[in-house]
């Protein structure tokens, strides 16, 4: 028993199996779908199925008659495979006959021929002439930089279609879309396909090969069905979010740009300074210009790939929204942002290749110090770090801009050993530059200052530089050297400079002070420590049978 | 390469020229065209003409008129335009220079043995 179908084919009736109308059906919608786009779709629809209906009553003789599947198999088969039909020419836009060859506008397409991941690299090649490899190589260099060329990778590649057909193929190398290189493409693919298929289709030579054929399409339209439902669920919730992240990005990525917010805090230790990124960008960058530059560079390679999330996340909500070339010039700007941030990036790197150190040396002597004991201290702090604080302070950068100069809070102090019988203070100023004469200029800049008032000795906790010389790694080193037998006293507040001061009772640095420490000629020797040196045993006890190293480490402190 | 590839076309090219042909002596119905292009081997598959007439039909080049049937459904008998006329002629010259050139290239290239 079998059902059948009632259809009129151009006002002819005629009575379909079930199985019968679907293939039909189905070949007439292969039909409608390859001409969607054209003017003359229902003309040449109504047109085949005219010819369908002649073929079918030439073949049952009687209108009356049952048309089977063989029936629409056999007039499917004259009529050929609606892919075959390749009248190139089918003008979608323009209904005049003007131009036999066109050449198309290039249009941006991911390869599925070449490609290494998605084919969008291959494909932003072909859209720009140049070889993918570069392309690949400025998402390889995103990636170690920012990993943003990861998220922008996993965008171009959603919203940059994919080349499906021989004309977008074309239209996506920029080659003239006409007969020609269409046949070219055409045939490229048919040997690709030809290549692929003789050991698939081996499998279907049997006598039901077409059944199995059209039960396997039938399974697998079904699949596709449920996952176009699934996917098209996920991909709205994935639409919304994208779209909110990269928002909020660029609307982050903007306020911190006009400055609205203060996005560098250059602190974490008890002192209040932050600084809008014009301020510092100003310090680190030689003009206006290049940091100009490097702004425009860094919104571009970080902004880019946002906006383009947010695009994304607008194409999967409504698929129907797509900007023509929008892409493309996605692609371009990114790319653009990339070269801009090397280009400043090196330029800032070559203003810090070469480093220069002045070493001055002040005799303690000329002071015309009054005992053996010296008083160690730091001036006045104008960052203000309280006292429990200022050890860890060393971790941060401490800047601050006044009356054209700028400020550092960052000074380190040493006490070693006098290679004569003299005290001295040893100042190391450094700077850094594009050449060593500007380095020594820059050094030479830095302003350092300390005290001498009969037995004590103050020290600043901080340097001054003019604005002009800019953020270029400045530093001060500070050196007492003390000959063997004289005794310094290092006051608490010396925590906020002293760094890795050798000693014999290997004390760490900020317990160094409020002691007594004498210069011998193992180094310094505290006068009035407590006996607090930590020891610690290790005992090895051998190796067990199982290949375990016994060792029984005793830790005490007393 | 494929033989039968290029041979296709070979095909494709003059296609557009030979229903021009076909239709400019008198007009004809798309069967009578089809048993014309099958018989000089000039088409597969049918499918592949309603398309082409479409087009040809679109760009002014020719018309069509109904016509009942007695045994079926209606028939659309195409004609050429005034403008198709002219076109074919155009078309018909160029294929003449592009025969004898061919011709030409072939005969002067033959291989010894065949001459």
């Amino acid at each position: 028993m079998k059902k059948t179908v009632q259809v009129n084919l151009s006002g002819q009736v005629f009575t379909l199996d079930d199985d019968a109308y679907d293939l039909l059906s189905g070949y007439l919608k292969r039909i409608g779908g390859l001409y969607e786009r054209s003017a003359g779709k229902d003309e040449i629809l109504s047109d085949i199925e005219l010819r369908i209906a002649e073929l079918l009553l030439e073949r049952k003789g009687d209108e009356n008659a049952v048309v089977s599947i063989a029936d629409v198999e056999a007039v499917t088969e004259i009529m050929g495979n609606p892919e075959d039909f390749e009248d190139d020419e089918i003008d979608v836009d323009e209904p005049s006959y003007s131009s036999r060859s066109y050449t198309g506008p290039k249009r941006l397409f991911r390869d599925p021929d070449s490609p290494l991941i998605g084919g969008v690299c291959s494909g932003i090649g072909y859209y720009f002439g140049i070889d993918p490899l570069w392309i690949r190589l400025a998402f390889a260099i995103a990636l170690i930089f920012f990993g943003t060329g990861i998220l922008f990778y996993v965008i171009l590649w959603i919203i940059i279609p994919v080349a499906k057909t021989s004309a977008d193929k074309l239209s996506m190398r920029g080659e003239p879309v006409n007969i020609d290189s269409i046949g070219k493409t055409v045939e490229e693919e048919l040997n690709n396909l030809g290549d692929r298929f003789s050991e698939g289709g081996k499998r279907f030579t049997d006598g039901n090969g077409r059944k199995i054929e059209r039960g396997i399409n039938r399974f697998f339209s079904f699949l596709s069905e449920i996952f176009r439902g699934f996917f098209t669920v996920l991909g709205k919730v994935l639409g919304g979010l994208f779209i909110l992240i990269g928002v909020f990005t660029i609307v982050v990525l903007l306020t911190g740009i006009i400055g609205v917010a203060d996005l560098v805090h250059l602190n974490s230790h008890g002192w209040d300074s932050s600084y809008s990124v014009y301020e510092i960008g100003d310090l680190v960058f030689n003009s206006g210009e290049w940091f100009f530059m490097a702004m425009v560079g860094f919104f571009l390679m970080i902004g880019i790939p946002f906006l383009a999330l947010a695009y994304g996340g607008i194409v999967l909500l409504f698929p129907k929204v797509r900007v023509p070339y929008l892409g493309a010039s996605f692609a371009g700007l990114w790319f653009i942002g990339v070269i801009l941030s090397i280009i400043t990036g090196f330029s800032v790197a070559r203003e810090f290749s070469k480093e220069e150190t002045l070493t001055e040396v002040v005799p303690l002597d000329e002071f015309g110090l009054a005992s053996d004991t010296l008083l160690l201290d730091v001036g006045d702090d104008p960052f203000k770090i309280s006292e429990s604080r200022a050890y860890y302070a060393h971790n941060d950068f401490m800047m601050r801009v006044e009356e054209g100069n700028i400020m550092v809070g960052n000074v380190s102090f040493d006490i070693r050993a006098s290679k004569n019988d003299e005290a001295s203070v040893e100042m190391n100023r450094s700077a850094m530059a594009e050449s060593y004469e500007q380095a020594t200029m820059r050094a030479d800049a830095i302003k350092y200052s300390f005290q001498v008032d009969s037995n004590e000795i103050s020290f600043a906790p901080f340097f001054t530089y003019p604005e002009a010389q800019l953020l270029r790694g400045q530093d001060v080193e500070l050196v007492l050297r003390l000959p063997v037998g004289k005794t310094v006293y290092l006051s608490k507040g010396m925590k906020r400079i002293i760094d890795d001061i050798d000693n014999v009772q290997n004390m760490y640095d900020p317990k160094m002070v409020d002691h007594y420490w004498q210069m011998t000629d193992e180094g310094l020797n505290c006068l009035d420590c407590e006996e607090s040196k930590s020891t610690s045993k290790m005992k090895f006890e051998g190796v067990s049978e199982d290949g375990e190293v016994k060792v029984d480490i005793n830790i005490s402190e007393n | 390469m494929n033989i039968e590839n290029s041979k296709a076309q070979l095909r494709k090219g003059i296609l557009e020229f030979c229903v021009l042909a076909l239709l400019q002596k008198e007009e004809a119905y798309p069967s009578d065209v089809l048993g014309s292009l099958k018989e000089a081997e000039l088409i597969v598959v049918e499918g592949t003409l309603y398309p082409l007439l479409n087009r040809l039909k679109n760009a002014g080049l020719l018309t069509y008129r109904w016509e009942e049937s007695k045994s079926g459904p209606p028939r659309k008998y195409y004609s050429l335009t005034e403008q198709g006329k002219t076109f074919y002629k155009e078309l018909a010259t160029s294929w003449e220079e592009l025969r004898n050139a061919v011709d030409q290239i072939i005969i002067d290239n033959k291989s010894p043995k065949e001459k």
